[in-house]
């Protein structure tokens, strides 16, 4: 590290490092009932919402992309009805923003807890101390993140 | 159940309260809202005398999306989201009719897994983002090169401060919506 760089925000303790920084995470979302990508007025671009990122109390719901495709699934396997759209961000950019991930399987508060796809299932952590204001910073920024990419549904690359 | 408080109390707060200034002069414009039933919002326009006025366009806009929001039931994410709390509908609305005009860039508008929402402006390089959490607290983020970035958080109902920031940003992102090519 050069003299004046910043060293690189500590990641929360429960981060597991086996996830490794290469890693994809899946986010499900979707763009009608409810509407959840913004549109930028000037440019035309549509992006999630970082309302899309919204922390529950335990952390943002992603799914790990290697354990899925593991497991014969993909991003479309996320998918419970039509207008979902699916969208991968890097775990390195995650853990840039000081936040972390671990992994979560088998969750019993979703729709379809037998579904395969929960073995999959991982959550972004690292909000709990955080201020409002931080907080929604790490929101906007997975939005803006090079590494974001629409995988499933209408704006896939 | 209303969304709003009742009209003497909102007029207090428009023309003699301390915090803002009514949206349009004269006479002061203002925005109420009720549910008629369990699950419809309508909103209504009255003026300083209590007559009622047609909506504005962004009223209309509004009151459409924000209905789609409150038709979103338990569980929209498919996990933990809650219902849009009537709180922050009722926040929603009482600073839109306090920063909106006719020629403001409409807002998009989202739902919360808590019960919240949040109201959004995007154009190029300046980003206007409101959380209303499901008590109708808001927390404004708004970014724009050129400018410092603005952070206010206020509790319900005490949102003169975040409107006092909020109006000149809205201006100069209609601004630059207009000028783009």
């Amino acid at each position: 590290m050069t003299a004046g760089e910043q060293p690189p925000p500590s990641r929360p303790a429960d981060d597991d490092p086996r996830i490794t920084d290469t890693e994809a995470l899946c986010r499900r979302l979707s763009d009608s009932s409810p509407n959840m990508l913004v549109r930028d007025e000037v440019s035309g671009e549509r992006r999630p919402s970082s309302a899309a990122f919204k922390p529950d109390a335990d952390g943002i719901s992603v799914y790990r992309l290697d354990v899925l495709t593991g497991s014969g699934l993909g991003p479309a396997d996320l998918c419970t009805r039509d207008a979902q759209l699916v969208v991968t961000v890097q775990t390195a950019d995650v853990r840039s923003q000081g936040l972390g991930v671990r992994p979560d399987p088998w969750p019993l508060d979703v729709d379809d807890p037998g579904h395969p796809r929960h073995a999959a299932h991982a959550l972004i952590i690292g909000f709990a101390t955080l201020s409002r204001g931080e907080r929604r910073r790490r929101q906007q920024s997975l939005t803006r993140c090079t590494s974001l990419r629409f995988v499933h549904g209408l704006l896939s690359d | 159940m209303s969304l709003m408080t009742d009209v003497p109390a909102f007029l207090g707060r428009a023309s003699g309260g301390a915090r803002w200034r009514p949206v349009s002069t004269p006479p002061p414009a203002l925005l109420t809202g009720r549910r008629s039933s369990a699950r419809e919002l309508r909103l209504r326009h009255f003026d300083g005398t209590g007559a009622e006025l047609p909506l504005p366009s962004w009223a209309k806009h509004a009151q459409f999306e924000l209905q789609a929001l409150v038709d979103l039931p338990d569980r929209w994410d498919g996990r933990r989201a809650q219902q849009v709390a009537p709180r922050a509908v009722e926040a929603v609305i009482e600073v839109l009719a306090d920063v909106m005009a006719d020629v403001t860039v409409l807002p998009q508008y989202f739902p919360l897994p808590d019960g919240g929402i949040q109201v959004e402006w995007h154009a190029g390089e300046h980003d206007v983002e409101i959380e209303f959490d499901s008590e109708g607290s808001a927390h404004l983020l708004m970014n724009e090169r050129g400018h410092d970035d603005v952070e206010v958080d206020v509790p319900a109902g005490e949102f003169g401060r975040l409107v006092e920031q909020l109006r000149p940003g809205l201006h100069r992102l209609t601004r630059r919506v207009t000028a783009a090519p």
